[in-house]
């Protein structure tokens, strides 16, 4: 086994001015909020909550420093590049387990259609591990359409697994261990994965160029979304998103990430080191590896490959959730991959760096918790603090007031507040000089459409806390959560759905609030911001769901949609309509019964 | 070109799997990774990490 890469000097630089960065942040916020309760004397909770603060500061500072490491620079689109002749073997892979085949085929059938526009000749494999028998005949009957319709047979494969092992991890191991020696790259992707011929030559130039480069990672950009909370996310993902995978580029170096789709591998490379074992003991910490791509990735590295993430690489795209269940659905889902990996963090000849991953990963959802702490600490601190005593000396004539403190609580929530506004408005300044913000609807649009994302995921904040809290506390209890299939496209929430999903974080805000009022008035208006969006959380999770135009959050694939889209969009309509007039399909249980494809 | 298959009524009913639609047979070794370090046992209890990580089989 190969040593991994040592990182360069200017990784080094930029990880040292990140860490150094987080470290001055984190002292400052914890010098201010302990000047602030020292002055009624320190106990144990002042303690306890300024750790909190150390700990959550430098995490919000570290996101920051990831921005500000990405800004400087010029284009932030990659040019495009050929590969050298004769073109390797490239097989772009898609597994896929109970998703709707006409809209996962026609993807196909677009990308196979602009690869070949594109000059390139890349197979494509469908990795099917639906374990439903109806929903398996669906996708049989769409692939005899793909081939139909593009004429690719003997180019585009389907395979279903007798048994799921491994999930979408061991289907792609599964697809290498039969097949991965008829080719030299793999492009990997997602169900709801698109992506330009174009992008995938440059990918495919860009590992023929280096030999040692294990995994090219893109920034695939969200599309499709048409609720708030979906084009919310769908704006800041292409706005923010190019700037903090530059950050993280230069940051990680060679140890970059994997995101499980939408990469390209070497197979060889991905063959000989990135086979997962099944962990010791039952899940959650134990069975499947459930976020695999963080481990295929650190594996790569260890064994001497570069992973490397290029977020200028465009024509790389796929869906996001359209509300906010269904992030918080998916999010457990990570939540419980993460935290799993506290089970590799020792795990045998891993880079240092592969390993700060890993505890990134984590923190990323234990500091909702340590945010919940902070606040329920702040409460017990100020039920244990003394009455002021007025006439510290006896016999004195005048009072001795209490120093007011409310100056560094306020400089501590600004300077919080700071580290997650300024990353976007510098990126927002950034825009407007270089005029990347032209797609984004001018300096203006684009302007509006930052501060209502700030406003809005600030509002949102408080109940992604409580679902990451119960996340962690589910896992740390020892359930599993399963790996829950996508449920793409569902969109609009009924207020039903809202209420049942979103009463018990309306009833934790009611409490908390009432009981900060009763016992420490003077701390009730600093937990409002949290308090107020937890008490309305059946509305947000409702209303932003709900469809919004294109009054705001504009990105430049809505004004100028991508040939692959359209080809999809195409596509997509008459296999739709195709499929309208074929309602009776047979089923393996009854023959004949009503089927829509 | 012309597919073998086409979506007839009748194929519709009698689609299964054919050998061609599967990916070239082209195998290749994949070994399995280690990532777990083995257990040590000191004074016959069980050392770090699985004392902190301990699994409930």
């Amino acid at each position: 086994m190969r040593k991994p890469l040592a990182p360069d000097t200017r990784t080094v630089v930029v990880r040292s001015l990140a860490i150094t960065l987080s470290v001055v942040a984190a002292l400052s916020a914890t010098v201010l909020l302990a000047e602030a309760a020292i002055q009624d004397g320190l106990d144990a909770w002042d303690v306890v909550r300024s750790a909190l603060i150390f700990i959550t500061t430098a995490w919000l500072a570290w996101g920051a420093s990831l921005a500000f490491t990405g800004l400087p620079g010029r284009a932030l689109r990659a040019q495009d590049e050929a590969p050298r002749a004769p073109q390797p073997p490239t097989v772009v892979l898609v597994p896929i387990c109970n998703e709707d085949p006409v809209a996962t085929f026609a993807r196909i059938a677009a990308m196979d259609s602009s690869s070949r526009a594109a000059g390139i000749r890349a197979d494509f494999a469908i990795l099917s591990d639906t374990r439903d028998e109806a929903a398996a005949l669906k996708e049989r009957h769409a692939y005899v359409r793909l081939l139909e319709e593009t004429g690719g047979q003997g180019r585009i494969f389907y395979r279903r697994r007798s048994s799921n092992r491994g999930r979408k991890a061991g289907n792609i191991e599964e697809f290498i261990r039969t097949s991965g020696g008829a080719y030299e790259f793999a492009v990997i992707l997602d169900a709801d994965s698109l992506m330009e011929g174009a992008t995938i030559r440059t990918m495919i130039a860009r590992m023929q160029a280096d030999p040692r480069l294990g995994l090219l990672q893109t920034l695939p950009r969200v599309i499709g979304s048409r609720s708030l909370f979906g084009r919310a996310m769908q704006f800041a993902a292409a706005f923010h998103g190019p700037v903090f995978t530059r950050g993280l580029a230069r940051m990680q170096g060679h140890t970059g990430p994997f995101w499980g789709h939408n990469a390209i591998v070497r197979v060889r490379a991905f063959a000989e080191s990135c086979a997962l074992p099944e962990l010791t003991g039952r899940p959650p910490f134990g069975g499947h590896i459930l976020s695999h791509d963080y481990v295929e990735a650190a594996l790569l590295a260890r064994a001497g490959w570069s992973v490397r993430v290029d977020g200028a690489i465009e024509g790389s795209y796929e869906e996001g959730p359209d509300n906010l269940l269904a992030y918080a659905r998916r999010d457990r889902r990570w939540c419980q991959g993460n935290l799993q990996h506290m089970r590799l963090l020792t795990a045998p000849g891993l880079s240092a760096w592969s390993r700060f991953v890993f505890v990134q990963g984590i923190f990323a959802y234990l500091v909702s918790l340590l945010w919940g702490g902070f606040m329920l600490a702040s409460i017990a601190a100020t039920l244990n603090a003394p009455a002021p005593d007025y006439f510290p000396e006896p016999h004195a004539l005048f009072p001795v007031f209490p120093s007011d403190r409310s100056k560094e609580i306020t400089a501590l929530v600004f300077g919080i507040a700071g580290l997650l506004v300024l990353p976007k408005v510098a990126i927002w300044t950034g825009a407007a000089l270089s005029g990347r913000d032209r797609g984004f609807g001018g300096t203006l649009k684009a302007g509006l459409s930052v501060l209502t994302e700030i406003a809005l995921s600030s509002v949102i904040a408080p109940v992604m806390l409580m679902y990451q809290s119960r996340s962690v506390l589910q896992v740390l209890s020892g359930r599993d959560g399963g790996w829950p299939a996508n449920q793409r496209g569902e969109g609009r929430l009924r207020w039903r759905d809202g209420v049942q999903a979103g009463l018990w974080i309306s009833a934790v805000g009611a409490v908390t609030l009432l009981v900060a009022s009763s016992v420490a008035p003077d701390l009730a208006p600093w937990l409002l911001p949290v308090c107020l969006p937890m008490l309305a959380a059946p509305a947000l999770i409702t209303l932003t769901s709900r469809r919004l135009g294109r009054s705001l959050f504009d990105i430049p694939e809505e004004r100028d949609m991508p040939d692959i889209v359209r080809l999809y969009t195409v596509t997509h309509a008459s296999w739709q309509n195709g499929a309208q007039g074929k309602a009776r399909q047979a089923t393996p249980e009854t023959g004949v019964a009503d089927v829509a494809l | 070109m012309k597919p073998e298959l086409e979506l007839t009524s009748q194929s519709d009913l009698d689609i299964v799997e054919a050998a061609h639609w599967l990916p070239p047979q082209a195998p290749m070794e994949m070994p399995e990774q280690q990532l777990e370090r083995p257990r040590v046992r000191l004074g016959g209890r069980r050392f770090l990490p699985s004392l902190i990580f301990r699994q409930r089989v």
